[in-house]
């Protein structure tokens, strides 16, 4: 089979799969919600209603509202065709540079706009206004992600990309595909950015473009938008599993790519749904966090990628899970719940564990030793310490939300800033050649550092507490790294110290909170009589 | 047949043209033969360029000797000769956008004054392109600065008058700095040929090496608004009439590009920190630049502040190239280095482009409403849809989509510092740089589309906002259209050719300095051509679908959905409104004060308000930076102000201690 025919086939395969796959988003979150549900099969029947109906154009509007709808369904097919969906080395195959399609995509989106802006109302200059940030803060996330996949397989066009194993040879870069999978819901107006099934100001971003459009416009607009999310859909599957693709010199079977493609969507969707169901939309101010951990999700990954490459770290057990762990503290740097941080905390206890686990498969003498200390660790530090505080928390009845000195983007940036001046701290400091493992020495610094930002950054009491908690895990991790495993009597000492601690601060910051009328730090530094 | 005299002929009629369109602006006062004498000579002037260009490209010519006036050769260069033929193109058609524009304008400006300051400066920077020594470069670098001071006051009211003396002053300081810079590299000459500079910066010590960059990137970054040298831009190019803006803003800023490529890429031995320093302002002015376009409400302030990011791109990608020059170790970077300064020229040429079509855009704005403020603009697209049409393309030329050609510029730059990830001859710490630089060019260009966006959206579309436009017919103004779509349309054919017009300037890039390999890096097999087809090809499929299946779609004309609340223009989002999350996003990095009054209208009824809101931007360079500076210089000036009170007794001791210094230096 030729390119030609083959790219011609992957755009008529998503022109007709795309409104089913808006359809059965619906479908599932209906049920997901106790409802019949409509039919997946619905959206083909509007399509065919609203192009037979009468158009109402706004007197206000020009020539551009005419020509938005064209140039909006002639970028979502171009997305079709050019993208590696269903073959691998179509006909369009070298245009598909990551640049080139964030263009086309962006495009799509300065058209829209000017579509909503058009006829003069207050609806379509919000949702222009939105959709246009929106756009802003995809970009450096895009380029992040697409510059940490190509560094890694050296082609700078997705149909390269994708066509080489990605995940499992190269596991950091399953940051880059998480990050990516946050911005295409932010492209396709899904939660938490948007909501695609009200036309209420408060959750319209999308909606609120193309309110003014009717009859065949309309129909145009939505089955743009049923095309984007049925792409994006299938490129987050290939990226993760590229195998089910297939490559054009070779014996190609038709059949079979058309029905991985459908079991794609489906999977797709039906994930979607589940999603939709289980996260709340964000406000709309707060979306620029959302953008920020995409963003530094991604340049994370590039960060490792190049990391790797050039310090030639193998990729081990350990390693993952030390990555991991800082993740996490980095995820807890932002939020202020303390229900949420203890969370945070508690996985990347859970990760230490998994240091501690792989470990113990490097080094067989000690194995006992590293495996009961992993358990523990679960036991003590995931379980019971999280449930010690928020036990007295609930016993005093303790409102515990109190925002950071800092917004959520500027936390994360701080965290990235400590990443990096420890880093270069350990540059410099002759330990880095005596000690075995790179990574967990850096890990250990780099986690007592975000333990004391943690204590300085967050202003409710409680929140000291994870401070000092998180700088135990750093130490921890740094003597795993030293001495790699202590006397049995001394580690369950030290996990008593741990719990015996919390118990204590915890009943003291709720006893000082009850005094003093206030878990604020910033309240409570003033004298009182 | 195309000999190099016809060459030099030909650029002779172009000055000798030129001289005669100022003559018969100024005596006369004929300006409208001037402006299409003007047009004509331009048109020339783009035509033996290209022919240079196409002929003889790389070859150095020098066209003249005339050794008695002060050793002036004019010579012409590749880089040169690229520049010159953007300068008369793009100025042939600004003339033609003054024909009309002067007219409308006929009773504010004095017209004849006006054009033969116009064409003395394009003299001026044509002279500067031409220049073999510094005396020459800094002759016509002074006519260009000085005609432009007095075009920034055509309108001669008071906040004119203000911008204009804050350029001067900015201007003259720019000057002073490049001739020290020449005095330095010179060894006190001061007429120190060009064709000199690697040999003189061989052998200087390190410290007037760095002492003279630093100067000359003070001197080209001021003219070309680097931050934190930008702060007159914002507050000149808004004042000047609009075709003024438009050659100030596309033209003279490439003369400092044009100035800081030749002279300090010659430089043999610059340190790499120099190439940091430069990469690190590029990145600082393309985000401040951006961010104030995107919140600016006064649309050529807009557009002036996306000049400050483009040439921040600009520069960015030229301290890149420094640094890598500087890690001579190995040649291996002398091919990316090249590439990457192919790119930055490239991106040069389109915002001259584009920048002068949306300039332009802006004076048909400005003359509509009689407004600059964007809050009053609004629905002209009904009124002018040609001319909305040509304002459409040349905003979408000015956003990195793939078939425009600024697209390019910062596609093979993005490409290129992947490429470079891979070196591991570099300093860790460069390499986060780079990854940093890359997350910043995203942020900026995306910014730089909302920017554009903004204004497009809000100055042609909607309803008036002010509820007050001026409704003449667009044929009159024919002349104001065609310039912009024409500026648009050649960004569109850069970006069609761009593949073949890089690789051709890559292979001619020995040219420009002393030591660049030949080999360069072709980057991908993408042909630029193909990007604008498909996408084309595709534009014309859906719209025969459309055509096909709904043959008989009916549409009915009524007013935009209110909910029954009959809405006027008033209730659009205003441009304010439209930048708000950004502003919003960005809050750290602005100063912004937000005054909301609310008072009852009636004592015992607190539900029904008057709100009175303002919102205004401080600059924070002028008030922490330029502000504390001046009042220092207040300062001291005024303690000197007393030695000249008329006393004749401090007048004879300032002669005294003068001759007792000059006597300790001397002797």
């Amino acid at each position: 089979m030729n390119s030609i025919l083959a790219t011609i086939f992957q755009v008529l395969f998503i022109l007709l799969i795309a409104p089913f796959a808006q359809g059965f988003v619906r479908f599932c979150k209906a049920r997901l919600q106790g409802r019949k549900g409509a039919s997946p099969f619905l959206p083909y029947y509007t399509f065919a209603t609203l192009i037979k109906k009468e158009m109402v154009i706004p007197k206000a509007s020009s020539w551009i509202f005419h020509v938005v709808p064209y140039v909006v369904l002639a970028t979502a097919v171009a997305l079709a065709a050019i993208l590696p969906l269903l073959f691998l080395g179509g006909k369009l195959a070298s245009m598909s540079d990551f640049l080139i399609v964030g263009g086309v995509l962006i495009l799509g989106s300065i058209f829209l706009v000017l579509g909503g802006l058009d006829p003069g109302s207050a609806f379509g200059g919000m949702g222009s206004s939105r959709e246009m940030t929106i756009a802003v803060l995809v970009e450096p996330i895009m380029i992040m992600v697409f510059g940490a996949i190509s560094f890694v397989t050296g082609t700078f066009a997705i149909d390269g990309m994708v066509g080489q194993s990605l995940i499992w040879a190269h596991p950091y870069l399953l940051l880059s595909v998480f990050a990516f999978a946050l911005v295409a819901l932010a492209e396709n107006a899904r939660y938490p950015v948007d909501n695609p099934a009200t036309h209420l100001e408060l959750t319209m971003v999308h909606e609120a473009m193309i309110l003014e459009y009717s009859g065949v416009y309309l129909a145009i607009l939505e089955f743009a938008s049923a095309i984007k999310i049925a792409v994006f859909a299938i490129l987050l599957s290939n990226l993760v599993f590229p195998t089910t693709l297939f490559v054009l010199s070779g014996s190609v079977s038709v059949i079979v790519a058309i029905i991985f493609g459908i079991i794609k969507v489906t999977l797709a969707m039906g994930l979607l749904a589940l999603l939709e169901t289980t996260i709340v939309k964000m406000r709309f101010y707060r979306v620029q966090e959302f953008m920020s951990i995409a963003f530094f999700t991604a340049m994370f990954g590039f960060v490792i990628a190049l990391l790797s490459s050039i310090m030639e770290v193998s990729f081990e057990y350990h390693t993952m899970f030390a990555v991991l762990s800082i993740l996490f503290v980095i995820l807890l740097f932002g939020r202020a719940r303390s229900q949420v941080m203890l969370r945070y905390y508690a996985l990347s206890s859970l990760s230490i564990a998994g240091i501690a686990y792989g470990l113990a498969l490097v080094f067989e003498e000690e194995r006992q030793h590293l495996l009961i200390f992993a358990i523990v660790t679960i036991i003590i530090k995931t379980f019971i310490v999280p449930f010690v505080i928020r036990y007295v928390q609930r016993k005093h009845k303790d409102l515990v939300s109190l925002p950071s000195f800092l917004r959520p983007a500027s936390s994360y940036f701080i965290a990235v800033v400590i990443l990096i001046v420890t880093f270069f701290i350990l540059k410099r400091t002759p330990i880095v050649g005596l000690v075995e493992f790179d990574t967990l020495l850096y890990a250990s610094i780099a986690m007592i550092g975000l333990g004391l930002a943690t204590m300085i950054v967050h202003r409710n009491i409680f929140s000291q507490i994870t401070g000092l908690l998180i700088m135990e895990n750093g130490v921890t991790i740094f003597t795993l790294v030293t001495v790699r495993s202590l006397p049995l009597l001394i580690e369950l000492g030290v996990f008593a110290i741990i719990v015996v601690s919390s118990f204590i601060l915890s009943v003291l910051s709720s006893r000082i909170r009850e005094f003093h009328g206030s878990a604020d730090t910033e309240e409570l530094r003033s004298l009182t009589e | 047949m195309i000999t190099i005299d016809l060459i030099a002929f030909g650029f002779f009629v172009y000055f000798i043209g030129l001289f005669s369109a100022g003559i018969f602006a100024i005596i006369g006062g004929q300006w409208r033969k001037s402006a299409q004498l003007f047009v004509l000579v331009n048109v020339l002037g783009f035509l033996t360029g290209v022919t240079y260009l196409y002929g003889f490209a790389p070859k150095e010519i020098i066209l003249a000797e005339w050794n008695s006036f002060f050793h002036f050769s004019p010579t012409i260069n590749l880089l040169s000769a690229i520049f010159f033929t953007i300068i008369s193109g793009v100025s042939s058609l600004v003339g033609v956008y003054g024909i009309r524009y002067f007219e409308l304008y006929e009773e504010i400006y004095n017209n004849s004054l006006a054009q033969f300051l116009i064409v003395f400066f394009v003299v001026g920077m044509q002279g500067v392109l031409l220049a073999n020594n510094s005396f020459i470069f800094l002759f016509f670098w002074e006519v260009m600065s000085i005609t432009s001071f007095f075009l920034v006051m055509t309108e001669r009211s008071e906040s004119s008058m203000k911008a204009a003396f804050l350029y001067f002053i900015m201007t003259h300081l720019g000057a002073a700095a490049i001739l020290a810079g020449f005095l330095i590299l010179g060894g006190g000459s001061l007429f120190f040929d060009f064709s000199q500079i690697a040999i003189a910066s061989q052998g200087l010590s390190s410290t007037l090496l760095a002492l003279s960059f630093l100067l000359f990137l003070f001197g080209f970054g001021s003219k070309a608004g680097l931050v934190p040298f930008h702060v007159w831009l914002p507050e000149a190019h808004p004042e000047a009439p609009s075709n003024v803006s438009a050659l100030m803003s596309g033209l003279m800023l490439k003369i400092a590009v044009y100035g800081f490529i030749k002279i300090v890429f010659s430089f043999v031995g610059l340190p790499a920190w120099a190439g940091l320093v430069v990469l690190i302002m590029g990145l600082f002015s393309g985000m401040l630049g951006v961010l104030h376009a995107v919140l600016e409400r006064d649309i050529k302030r807009a557009f002036a502040y996306s000049s400050i990011e483009n040439m921040g791109i600009i520069f960015t990608m030229l301290g890149l190239s420094l640094y890598l020059f500087a890690q001579n170790a190995s040649m291996e970077f002398n091919g990316i280095a090249n590439l990457i300064i192919v790119f930055a020229i490239f991106h040069a040429a389109n915002h001259a482009l584009f920048k002068t079509a949306l300039f332009l855009s802006s004076g048909v704005a400005l003359n509509r409403f009689h407004s600059k403020r964007l809050e009053d603009m609004g629905g002209l697209a009904k009124i002018m849809p040609i001319f909305s049409f040509a304002f459409l393309i040349a905003a979408l030329s000015s956003m990195p989509i793939a078939p425009f050609g600024t697209f390019f510029g910062e596609w093979g730059f993005v490409q290129n510092v992947i490429t470079l990830l891979h070196g591991t001859s570099l300093d860790v710490a460069v390499l986060i740089v780079m990854v940093v630089t890359l997350a910043v060019i995203g942020l900026v260009s995306a910014l730089a589309v909302f920017a554009m966006v903004r204004i497009f959206g809000i100055s042609m579309l909607g309803l008036p906002r002010s509820g007050h436009v001026e409704l003449r017919d667009e044929k009159k103004d024919y002349l104001l259209t065609f310039p912009i779509l024409a500026l648009a349309l050649l960004v569109v054919a850069f970006g069609i050719f761009a593949k073949p017009l890089i690789s051709w300037l890559a292979s001619n890039i020995n040219s420009l300095n002393s030591f660049a390999q030949p080999q360069y890096i072709v980057t991908s097999k993408l042909s630029s051509a193909a990007v604008f087809l498909v996408l084309a090809f595709i534009g014309l499929f859906v719209y025969a679908i459309k055509t096909f299946f709904a043959k008989r779609c009916v549409q009915r004309s009524y007013q935009t959905w209110d909910c029954g609340q009959p809405i006027n223009e008033t209730m659009q989002y205003s441009a304010t409104a439209f930048s708000a999350p950004i502003r919003f996003f960005f809050l750290n990095l602005l100063k912004r004060e937000k005054i909301l009054k609310s008072e009852p209208i009636v004592l015992t009824n607190p539900w029904i308000r008057k709100y009175v809101f303002s919102l205004s931007y401080k600059s924070l360079w002028k008030n922490k930076v330029y502000q504390p500076l001046f009042d220092i210089v207040n300062f001291f000036a005024d303690r000197i102000k007393a030695m000249q009170g008329g006393r004749i007794q401090y007048y004879l001791l300032f002669v005294l201690g003068t001759l007792i210094v000059t006597l300790i230096i001397v002797l």
